[in-house]
């Protein structure tokens, strides 16, 4: 990754996903709103998808980050090890410091 | 709000057929989106074709397979962007079914 | 848990059997066409004489999305199995690594995540069906089935059974939910026994399901 990004969180940073119910096009799907958990990358800054599905040019390129849950803190009753983890991709503007 | 596409988590059945490829029609469809999309002309964007899908009315989504809700979306958002007409669609479908009717 | 009745994603809507043939030309209406195969025909049409795009668009599009096939993820399974750097590199920078085999990723970026004794991962898209074309070709009708992408999330080893892959709960299990700008393979975990195999030989037994994360390749497969 050669650009340089301006990004507000680090690899290990503890974040919650906003609960935000906005209209329209989004890709928090709803099971991770809310949520806690850690960065686990920094994937580079794209532009954003919300305004793109809109026919805006999406710009500026927004942070995206690999965000990790404990399994066990998105599903009542998970089977499973505790340990399990889903890992998705979020952006900077639904993120805050836990 | 949950978009019909944003099913992560909701009660499902067991995962169906694992050998089913995709038929010549759905690739033919899966070239034109991508053909008139980011491929080549560049009409519209990935993130556009998605959201287009996602306006579908939901009981109506919901009773599509995939590739029809490709079907759907892509003809929806092919007229907003003004290259041709749901109407314009139905009315060729019905030419190529005489052609087909007519064929020895 | 109920079968779900609008869970149609392996229907289609002609009644022959399931190994007809498959290769007519895509281009060309069939005689005993169904309903959408002809309204997709019929956006073709409109699409050429409209000059959006031209019947050779089409062809070449074609001919793309063909040559991307699982036949190319396996063969970076294969060399990152034998040549440790290549797989650091491609741990490190999916893109770049899959790169230097001549593979160009398009707009998303390639993240391989890989599988130990410690860890299993799966690969999902829940919202769509996000899946790293350009390594292992179209996506097949379970993986964009809303019964898979509603259940891996939540019961991951539940849906990983029915694939007839079972996930000791000691190993832990990371559910990857392709949801933005990167796509990811799955490096399984490379069967004992095949220490001295050629590339050829393990890539042929590293099969789509197994860089998706729903199988596990095996050296009794040959």
């Amino acid at each position: 990754m050669t650009e340089v990004i301006n990004a507000k969180f680090a690899p290990g940073d503890k974040v919650r996903i906003a609960s935000a119910n906005p209209p329209g096009h989004r890709r928090v799907p709803v099971y991770a709103r809310g949520r806690e958990g850690i960065i686990e990358r920094i994937c580079g800054a794209f532009p954003n998808p919300e305004e793109l599905a809109y026919g805006f040019d999406g710009l500026p390129k927004r942070p995206l980050y690999r965000v990790r849950i404990r399994q066990i803190d998105i599903w009542p009753g998970y089977r499973g090890s505790d340990k399990d983890v889903l890992e998705l991709e979020i952006y900077e503007h639904w993120l805050e410091k836990a | 709000m949950r978009r019909p596409n944003d099913v992560g988590g909701l009660p499902a059945g067991p995962i169906g057929p694992r050998g089913h490829e995709p038929e010549p029609w759905q690739r033919l469809l899966t070239a034109l989106v991508s053909a008139v999309g980011p491929a080549k002309a560049r009409i519209h964007c990935v993130d556009e074709f998605r959201r287009a899908r996602e306006d579908l009315e939901p009981d109506f989504y919901k009773s599509l397979s995939y590739f029809e809700l490709w079907t759907h979306g892509f003809i929806d958002l092919m007229q907003e962007k003004g290259v041709l007409t749901r109407a314009e669609v139905e009315s060729r479908a019905a030419e190529i079914r005489d052609r087909l009717k007519r064929v020895p | 848990m109920t079968l779900d009745p609008h869970d149609r994603t392996y229907s289609h809507d002609h009644d022959h059997p399931h190994d007809h043939n498959h290769s007519h030309d895509p281009i060309e209406v069939t005689q005993g066409a169904g309903e959408y195969e002809i309204m997709v025909h019929a956006i073709k049409e409109l699409l050429i004489e409209k000059g959006v795009i031209s019947g050779e668009d089409i062809r070449k599009t074609l001919e793309f999305m063909d040559s991307r096939t699982p036949a190319l993820g396996a063969k970076v399974v294969a060399r990152a199995w034998t040549d440790p750097q290549f797989k650091q590199r491609l741990l490190a920078d999916g893109t770049a690594a899959v790169a230097e085999m001549g593979i160009t990723m398009g707009e998303a970026k390639l993240i391989v995540v890989e599988n130990s004794k410690e860890v299993h991962n799966v690969i999902v898209c829940t919202l769509c069906s996000c899946y790293p074309r350009t390594v292992l070709g179209l996506p097949p009708d379970w993986y964009k089935s809303r019964n898979y992408r509603s259940r891996v999330v939540a019961e991951p080893r539940a849906v990983l059974k029915e694939f007839g892959t079972e996930i000791p709960d000691s190993v832990v299990l990371r559910t990857h939910d392709s949801n933005a700008d990167m796509r990811y393979l799955v490096l399984p975990e490379r069967p004992a026994g095949t220490e001295s195999w050629s590339q050829e030989q393990l890539a042929a037994i590293v099969t789509r399901d197994c860089m998706v994360g729903v199988a596990l390749p095996k050296a009794g497969m040959q």
